[in-house]
């Protein structure tokens, strides 16, 4: 491990970029038309299914577009908040338009799958899962769960499309391109 | 007054369809397209033969289907020519789509590279508890055209095809073809010539236990919800499925979704409730389109809604997604997701039955379990209960993970040897692994050796060597992996995953992660192993749900089954597997999380675990000397360095 690494990791992480602010008009419109809850246990059951949906679309759910939610489903702010923050999947952070996923599901895990991300790790020069590479170029999230291709693995996805298989020497080359 | 006569026209026009279907004089070609066919490229097959046989004019019908449960061969895809059998192609790759055209529609119709099997035209299905090789010795199934019948491919000899028969057959986006194959009857049968007493009496015989962990007995929990007063109440279908290897639940709703949700109005029924709801995993939105897709055609076919067949009931069921947490797959977190709450679970009693979804009577099932119910209604409880032992009744679907032969979703009688599991039906280990292990229950059971095989794959055998059976998703170690590095993946998971209501395991289960990380990076001791120990047990007896209570399970397994690894790492400071000197600790200050604890013994201990990177005197934190030859393990902690940065310490 060089020191120009080592050097890279211990630094925090600069803040993603900002991309696209989420166009509130739009989720105002998305509530409008498929988030009507006809009671308010209703209403309370649907704040997770709106704040999914947003990140669908968006990539990630911000804060605002929290706010939209509970003001559109007369729910109080700070339970859209909790939701926001405790699950794993929500992100109020957009990601960078490189998106490398790799399963550590247990059955990758045995294959190797924990090796790959130690290495993919040092060379984005990052320390956590979801954080973004210091060039702002790939975000780096990992699976715990099972992607559902295991007889490939370990696997990863990369921008949506998977690859299997995977050996040091396969991912150094994913990331080369990424980084490119 | 009860009439079902509009469901029965439904049937007529549907099996009629499907008779169609099966003796079209078109090539009928059915991929299998589920989560586990996509990432290797089975959409654009489809749509790859869609595109080809309109250009080149071929007469045949493309359509999809669910898994047949042979992961390990993906992309399948399925050849029925007119007056011929079904041929079953496997490992088609994205670009072999044009040879599969020419050498299995067009000329003699045979690829025999590529083809598994060929099937009879009622598909997978054997009467339990025969297996499928059985069943194809009483029809005496002889090759054709050299390719012999799948039912004798090694992978399904041993297996029963039973709940899973309708998968990679029917079209899961066509409630016709479920119909046609004998879809809703139980659901009308229970519906319109049977009281609640009466199914709940037939699911009582049954002896059937939950299939989502607890192994609960579903007549029972469904007797309470039955007594418990009150005018609301609920049913909720548990499809989140976050633990890191299973994935039956996942292919039941993608490959026939319309038996959960028979399940689920199956049991509104038997419980009075008017709503049911249907909680899936976000992260398998395949799953979720083609259940979200039943439910629709379930209410344009009249058989939810308000009124249904003239009984004067109503019934909803409703989606609900889950965003990712492993914990709220826990029965009482499940209810506080539902409800818009943070699902962290609560102590029990009062139980769901009682007091669930916004306080009122609530069953909670998991998926495979209610899709137990249509057949149960039909064929009565004392027919279920011959099949396996008295105490684990039925057919289980089961998952290995790990590098074993053939990866997939086996369908198997509870009778079977874990040894048998592995070697017969998943085909053994890998060229070039070794069985080193057999990791029960997911991420909460013990780590079984090479001697305990013989144990059964069923809710009791196993048990008293710390076995479970818990949602039978099992992982197969090799010798590539240590006991070491194993433990560390599964305790930090856990900590990962635990939801934070409780001291122990908040602080527990990082702690545990920091002493495996400590012994894997080799500053551990030998009283490290009494230290998991110690803390693992004051885990599991004060914890409050089962995540806390089954965390260290695995762990202390590890350490008692394999203690040699532990012993390598810690005395050597080698890795057993690969037998490379360890680095040292440099990447611990990194890997951890560091969290404020001072009280006692286990959590100081962790403390300076966290600060070993930089307690070597007179060195710079990460220098290249020190990270490969310090000898860290007998620094002075008290000269340690205050961490450079300050949030790395944070909990993220
Ligand atoms: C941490 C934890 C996670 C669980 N995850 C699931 C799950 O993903 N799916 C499931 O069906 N049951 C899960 N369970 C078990 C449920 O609590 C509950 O026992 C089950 O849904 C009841 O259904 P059954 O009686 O049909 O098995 C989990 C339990 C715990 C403690
Ligand atoms: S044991 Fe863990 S997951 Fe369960 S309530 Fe306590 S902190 Fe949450
Ligand atoms: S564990 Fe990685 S795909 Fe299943």
């Amino acid at each position: 491990m060089s020191q120009s690494t080592e050097a890279q990791r211990v630094a925090p992480a600069p803040p993603p970029q900002p991309a696209q602010p989420i166009d509130l008009g739009w989720v105002q419109h998305l509530m409008d038309e498929e988030f009507n809850a006809r009671d308010w246990r209703e209403a309370n059951e649907l704040a997770l299914l709106a704040l999914m949906e947003i990140q669908e679309h968006w990539g990630y759910c911000s804060e605002d577009a929290a706010a939209v939610v509970a003001d559109h489903l007369g729910i109080e702010l700070q339970r859209v908040y909790a939701l926001l923050t405790f699950y794993g999947d929500l992100r109020t952070t957009p990601r960078a338009d490189n998106v490398y996923i790799a399963c550590d599901g247990a059955a990758c895990n045995v294959l190797g799958s924990g090796q790959l991300v130690e290495r993919l790790f040092d060379r984005l020069g990052i320390i956590r899962k979801g954080q973004t590479s210091p060039d702002g170029k790939v975000t780096m999230e990992i699976f715990s769960g099972c992607m559902g291709a295991c007889q490939i693995g370990p696997m990863a996805t990369v921008n949506g499309k998977a690859y299997g298989n995977l050996t040091p020497e396969k991912v150094d080359q994913i990331v080369n391109e990424l980084l490119k | 007054m009860a009439d079902r006569s509009p469901f029965d026209q439904l049937h007529a026009r549907a099996t009629a369809a499907w008779d169609a279907l099966q003796s079209s004089d078109k090539t009928v070609i059915t991929v299998n397209v589920h989560g586990g066919s996509l990432p290797v490229g089975a959409e654009d097959i489809y749509k790859n033969l869609v595109f080809l046989t309109e250009t080149r004019q071929i007469p045949a019908i493309v359509r999809q289907t669910g898994s047949l449960g042979f992961e390990f061969a993906e992309t399948i895809v399925q050849v029925k020519r007119p007056n011929e059998p079904t041929i079953v192609y496997g490992h088609i790759g994205e670009d072999e789509v044009i040879e599969l055209i020419e050498r299995a529609v067009e000329g003699d119709g045979v690829w025999a590279e590529k083809a598994l099997g060929w099937l009879e035209p009622q598909g997978l299905v054997v009467e339990p508890p025969l297996t499928l090789e059985q069943s194809a010795d009483a029809a005496g199934l002889e090759d054709y055209k050299g390719i012999p019948p799948l039912k004798r491919h090694p992978y399904l000899r041993r297996q029963t095809r039973w709940l899973s028969r309708r998968w990679g057959r029917i079209d899961p986006e066509s409630i016709e073809e479920y119909i046609a194959e004998g879809g809703y009857q139980g659901f009308v049968k229970a519906l319109t010539e049977m009281t609640p007493d009466q199914v709940i009496e037939e699911v009582k015989k049954t002896n059937i236990r939950g299939r989502g962990g607890a192994g609960f007995q579903m007549g029972i929990k469904w007797e309470s919800g039955r007594k418990s007063r009150n005018n609301q109440k609920y049913v909720i279908c548990n499809g989140h499925e976050g633990e890191p290897n299973v994935f039956k639940d996942r292919r039941t709703f993608e490959s026939d979704p319309h038996v959960v949700l028979e399940g689920i109005m199956i049991g509104c029924v038997a419980i009075s409730a008017t709503v049911g709801y249907a909680f899936i995993g976000g992260e398998f939105p395949l799953g979720i389109k083609r259940f979200k897709q039943a439910v629709k055609a379930a209410e344009r076919a009249g058989l939810l809604g308000k009124n249904i067949l003239g009984t004067g009931i109503d019934l909803e069921v409703r989606v609900r997604i889950g965003g990712g947490a492993y914990i709220s797959g826990e029965g009482s977190a499940l209810i506080y997701s539902v409800q818009g709450d943070r699902p962290q679970p609560r102590t029990k009693p009062p139980r769901s039955v009682e007091y669930g979804l916004w306080g009122k009577p609530t069953v909670v099932n998991n998926v495979e379990t209610l899709a137990n119910a249509p057949d149960i209604v039909m064929r009565g409880g004392e027919w279920f209960h011959a099949i396996g032992p008295d105490h684990s009744t039925g057919t289980k679907l089961v998952t290995i993970a790990g590098p074993v032969e053939y990866t997939g979703v086996s369908e198997i009688v509870m009778d079977m040897s874990i040894h048998d599991l592995i070697y017969e039906v998943h085909g053994g280990m890998r060229r070039g692994s070794e069985f080193k292990g057999f990791q029960t229950g997911g991420v909460s059971g013990g780590c079984l050796p090479a001697d305990q095989l013989h144990f059964k794959v069923d809710f009791e055998d196993m048990n008293g060597v710390g076995g479970m059976l818990g949602s039978a998703g099992f992982i197969v170690l090799d010798h590539h992996t240590t006991a070491v590095e194993w433990a560390r993946y599964l305790m930090k998971f856990n900590a990962d995953e635990s939801c934070g209501k409780c001291t122990p395991c908040r602080l527990g289960c990082p702690a545990m992660t920091e002493i495996l990380d400590r012994v894997r990076f080799g500053t551990g001791h030998e009283s490290d192993l009494d230290l998991i120990n110690y803390t693992g047990k004051q885990i599991i007896e004060i914890s409050l749900c089962g995540l806390g209570q089954a965390a260290p399970a695995p762990i202390l397994s590890l350490v008692q089954n394999y203690r040699d690894d532990f012993l390598s790492y810690i005395r050597d400071k080698r890795n057993p597997a690969t037998g490379q000197a360890l680095e040292g600790a440099a990447d611990l200050v990194v890997l951890t999380r560091g969290t404020h604890r001072v009280i006692d013994d286990p959590y100081r201990i962790g403390r300076e675990a966290q600060r070993a990177p930089q307690i070597l005197p007179g060195r710079e934190i990460g220098s290249e000397e020190t990270n490969r030859k310090g000898d860290i393990g007998d620094a002075d902690p008290r000269r340690a360095a205050q961490p450079q940065d300050d949030a790395l310490l944070r909990r993220p």
